[in-house]
């Protein structure tokens, strides 16, 4: 039994990849959503901190101009020279009528494991609902003790190309190509190319 | 050089541009070098972005009398 026909899927991903940007201003990518949980200390930490930013606007403009002092003080930040009339009358740094393509802030983490948590849940029910995916013939010749260390290792394979490209097959795939961004439509490239190569390198090793 | 593509979503931003004396962050980081920005980077990542995060990486302190967070 076929699970969705292909334009009911791809009509899904569209919906969920848009409704995405619209609900939180950032590209939809899945990698980039584990790889949150990769450093979950960290992004708790951060969470931490943002809860515990000062409050008021008296007590941020006191704490900002101690930083700012001690940064000076650092040789972190160094004064501007004076501008030049010349360079006072250059052209704006963003053209005039095109919007900066700014990202919203990520969403909170219990967000983020509410999507991961949805992409299992999705699965187990489509697996309730009675329909059987095609996972026997994409392991095929992988069947065996061999088949967890081979997913293993192509789950964490997956997951360095996706950190060392910035993006997996649905932030560059899904999103990116949509967007006619040129690094997304080059990594898809890559991983298309690299999975046809793989793919046949081992189809002929077990043929 | 451009400037930071954040900067109308970005709260430090708005502090910066309104105090001559924080006028200082925009100059050496949102318009010219926001590459060196942590902020920045941490978007670009998609990881989370405390409001106090300063550009150089330090995270601003609390006002006194209060616990103190991460430096």
């Amino acid at each position: 039994m076929t699970v969705l026909p292909w334009w009911a899927a791809g009509a899904a991903l569209a919906v969920t990849a848009v409704g995405h940007w619209i609900v939180e201003r950032r590209p939809l990518g899945v990698s980039g959503v584990v790889a949150r949980f990769a450093n979950v200390r960290g992004e708790l930490r951060a969470e931490r901190e943002a809860s515990r930013a000062p409050t008021g606007a008296e007590a941020l403009a006191a704490a900002l101009a101690e930083a700012t002092a001690e940064a000076i003080a650092g040789g972190e930040l160094v004064a501007a020279a004076p501008s030049s009339p010349a360079a006072s009358t250059a052209a704006p740094a963003t053209p005039p009528g095109r919007a900066p393509r700014a990202l919203g802030p990520p969403a909170p983490l219990l967000g983020h494991a509410a999507f991961l948590a949805g992409l299992a849940a999705g699965g187990l029910l489509v697996r309730l609902a009675g329909a059987r995916l095609d996972a026997a013939g994409a392991l095929a010749g992988h069947a065996g003790a061999g088949s967890l260390a081979v997913l293993a290792a192509g789950g964490l394979l997956l997951g360095f190309g996706g950190a060392w490209m910035g993006g997996c097959t649905t932030g560059h795939g899904i999103t990116g190509c949509a967007r006619l961004m040129p690094g997304s439509l080059l990594a898809t490239a890559v991983f298309l190319a690299t999975a046809a190569l793989v793919a046949s390198v081992l189809g002929g090793a077990r043929s | 050089m451009s400037a930071c593509e954040h900067e109308s979503v970005c709260p430090l931003f708005r502090l910066f541009t309104m105090s001559s004396c924080l006028g200082i962050w925009k100059q050496n980081y949102c318009d010219a070098e926001w590459r060196r920005c942590e902020r920045h980077r941490r978007v670009g990542e998609g990881q989370a972005v405390p409001p106090n995060l300063l550009p150089n990486g330090r995270v601003l302190a609390l006002p006194p009398g209060s616990h103190r967070g991460a430096p």
